[in-house]
């Protein structure tokens, strides 16, 4: 994953025959969580929210995800290929900490959530933080760390992926 | 157990069972942490792990009778008794008992380092076999500290790579930690490729507890699949669901998997699969659902010659399920069982030929220098290679040949090391058989045979013993090629199948614990009860670590016995272990014959 800082922007890059193959068993892989996220994501639609495709994902945003996410206190929350958020703004903050997720769904397709939780509960049970010391947010904020990222500009957006 | 019980006291006593066994895994995962690598060997509870391990084992035993007590009832009685609950509960709480010792670290164990090691490397360069850890680990340290090998400047380059890269991944405490890392890997490609998704998936930055315990759910995904198999083969020999029981509880198998993380989980998946695949193509379901009839199905014979082959890719010992299944495939489909024969032959060379080009290709000694200091330097020897060369651990009918063999280890003018006290073969005798093989020493010296005369020898020896079992063991299974013939069911072939690893396991010079695991999906179809027995006593191997912490050379010969600590292990503790159970099968195997007579 990059980011491309340049004012300029370019199309994505081209992809051999053998990557467009894998990428399309990785979305099948990791599908059950995309129609989650779906799901979830038209359902924040018909109460007034948005959508958008950007780096291979789906955003969602605003609708009752919005005020659900608020009342948690989550920015956003990725489901396979799928990122729900409460505004565009904080989907540009996060929005590369969520495509490390990501990657992250993209290997452990269906398997992720489970792995996920069992992990965060493992980490309740020995008294620890559930969420920072969870591995796959470590890796995630390895990439990438929203609160380092408050001042992003639009064009870091952009970013670029297999 | 009274003969009119119901089958709720059965469900009782499973539950009563499964909760004494579930107790027994909290303590082993509580005193686990106290065998971490950075813990004092004095201090690491042996005794206690292993008095854990029996009470989980007895309780094991106490479970798998009640199952057998009450299938004998419903034979006997010919009714229909609802079970489903039973199977339920022994799958469920098998399955807790998994997840309960998953995170505790491995007790006495440290080869998942290896297979994180090379996981890692595999993911990177694509080929695990061709640098040995050593070669990584020491890339930083200054040449003359350095161990040599031939290496080209390009492959230098790629080992500085790797170390750089390994190093920021946070691969070095691993690293560190594989075990003889001067060979490279010994695993097989199958194997690797787990190895390999294990790395892929693990998120970066993980700290080595979570690499291990993602490479272990891993293989207990391994170990789920075996427990369906298992069930389907039951049910393919008409035999009840809940016989899996003995598969799946089995403490020796949750502690080298779940807690140990060995993968052999993978190669016993395999094998169980292979086991499936046979059943079905040599023997039919009737439309009644219970009976079978024999048929041939070259189609069914294929998918099972390339799931075995699979097996072998993941460890060799699969391969000795091959001549109860060839004799059986030759029985159904005469001259056309050539061809999953083939299948079979062709598969294993693929799968394995990542592996076995590094073992044959020459690897000769190549002058070198550091410092103006010159030398010969070849590259890594392979593990496989090392392994089978001169391993031998918890052997008790591999050793009681060897040591039979070997010559009298008297290197140049010194006195001669007295023998173990099994050896009942003269000196004269021993050195006479090494002469025959070798030639005398004064003729190798004449040859200027390079070489520890002494290693020659011993290897020598081994080699041999070697050759002498396995001829054994094939006069073995082709006699149990020959009951499978005549009894002609899914449940002998089973049994063959499991009879086949036990044997080629106890004669074996490498007797792990974790390799009975291998006979494990069999024993369900086992008829003499003693084979259960094995589980509980191989674990003793454990026993040596308590030698070696507490009998210090120091410390004097143990309990009277001239040997030393490990020693005291090497040379008593299997006779201890396995005697007793190999009379038992004996005494078993003979005792109807001569009741009959009577």
């Amino acid at each position: 994953m990059q980011t491309n800082n340049s004012t300029e922007r370019s199309g994505p890059p081209k992809r051999t025959l053998l990557q467009k193959v894998v990428k399309v068993l990785l979305i099948a892989w990791t599908f059950p969580n995309t129609v989650l996220g779906i799901l979830i994501g038209g359902l924040g639609i018909v109460t007034g929210g948005k959508f958008q495709i950007i780096g291979g994902c789906l955003e969602f945003h605003g609708g009752i995800i919005k005020s659900i996410l608020s009342k948690n206190r989550i920015a956003a929350m990725t489901l396979g290929h799928t990122i729900i958020g409460q505004t565009p703004e904080e989907m540009r903050i996060v929005r590369k900490h969520e495509q490390a997720h990501v990657r992250q769904y993209e290997r452990w397709g269906p398997f992720f959530i489970p792995a996920y939780l069992l992990c965060s509960l493992y980490l309740i049970i020995r008294g620890r933080e559930y969420y920072r010391n969870n591995p796959f947010e470590i890796e995630a904020y390895e990439i990438d760390d929203p609160s380092n990222y408050r001042d992003r500009t639009p064009d870091d957006d952009r970013t670029d992926f297999m | 157990m009274p003969i009119n019980s119901e089958p709720a006291s059965t469900f009782r006593a499973i539950i009563l069972a499964g909760g004494a066994i579930l107790i027994s895994l909290i303590g082993l995962s509580f005193i686990a942490s106290q065998f971490a690598p950075d813990t004092f060997d004095v201090q690491r509870p042996v005794l206690e792990m292993l008095a854990l391990y029996g009470i989980a084992f007895s309780f094991y035993l106490f479970a798998c009778k009640k199952i057998w007590d009450e299938l004998q009832q419903r034979q006997t009685k010919t009714v229909k008794r609802k079970t489903r609950n039973c199977f339920t509960s022994i799958i469920l709480l098998g399955l807790l008992f998994r997840c309960l010792i998953v995170f505790s670290p491995p007790i006495l164990e440290v080869d998942i380092y290896r297979y994180l090691w090379d996981g890692y490397v595999t993911v990177q360069t694509g080929d695990p076999y061709n640098f040995a850890p050593l070669e990584i680990a020491q890339a930083s340290y200054p040449p003359e500290y350095q161990r040599p090998f031939a290496r080209s400047p390009e492959e230098l380059k790629t080992i500085a790579g790797l170390a750089e890269k390994a190093n920021t991944a946070g691969y070095d405490p691993i690293l560190r930690k594989v075990h003889f890392a001067e060979y490279t890997s010994p695993y097989p490609p199958v194997s690797q490729a787990v190895f390999a998704l294990a790395a892929w998936i693990t998120p970066q930055g993980s700290s080595p507890h979570w690499h291990l315990v993602i490479m272990k759910s891993l293989l207990l995904v391994f170990d789920l699949l075996t427990a369906i198999v298992v069930v389907l083969i039951l049910r393919h020999a008409g035999l009840p669901d809940e016989l899996v029981i003995a598969y799946w509880w089995c403490p020796l198998l949750i502690k080298e998997i779940a807690n140990s993380g060995h993968l052999d989980a993978i190669a016993v998946f395999f094998s169980a699969l292979f086991g499936l695949f046979a059943v079905y193509s040599l023997w039919r379901k009737l439309p009644d659902g219970r009976n079978v009839s024999p048929h041939g199905s070259v189609g069914l014979s294929c998918v099972a010659a390339f799931v075995l082959a699979m097996a072998v890719g993941a460890k060799i010992y699969p391969a000795v399920l091959g001549p109860v299944w060839f004799f059986m495939m030759t029985k159904r489909l005469k001259l056309k069982a050539v061809v999953p024969l083939s299948v079979f032959c062709l598969a294993v060379f693929v799968i394995n030929w990542p592996m076995l080009r590094y073992v044959v290709q020459p690897n000769e000694p190549v002058a070198m220098s550091i410092q103006e200091v010159s030398f010969d330097a070849t590259k890594p020897v392979p593990g496989i290679t090392a392994f089978a060369k001169s391993w031998e651990m918890n052997d008790l009918l591999f050793m009681l040949a060897v040591e039979n063999i070997k010559p009298p280890r008297n290197a140049g003018n010194a006195e001669p090391v007295k023998p173990p006290w099994f050896v009942l073969t003269s000196s004269q005798l021993r050195t006479g058989l090494s002469d025959w093989r070798l030639g005398t020493r004064s003729e190798r010296q004449k040859l200027a045979i390079p070489g520890d005369p002494v290693t020659i020898e011993f290897e020598s020896a081994f080699r041999f013993t070697r050759i002498l079992l396995l001829g054994t063991l094939s006069i073995v299974l082709l006699w149990l090629s020959k009951r499978a013939w005549q009894l002609d069911s899914p449940a002998a072939f089973a049994q063959m199948a499991f009879l086949s690893i036990a044997w080629f396991w106890l004669m074996s010079p490498t007797q792990n614990p974790w390799y009975w695991c291998w006979a494990l999906p069999f024993l369900p179809f086992v008829k003499n009860r003693v084979w259960f027995l094995f589980a509980g006593v191989a674990i003793a191997y454990y026993l040596r670590f308590f030698f070696e912490y507490h009998f210090h050379f120091s410390q004097g010969p143990v309990a009277g016995t001239p040997y030393y600590g490990t020693q005291f292990f090497d040379y008593v503790v299997p006779f201890v272990e396995f005697g007793p159970l190999l009379l038992l099968l004996f005494y078993t195997r003979f005792w109807p014959r001569r009741r009959s007579q009577e």
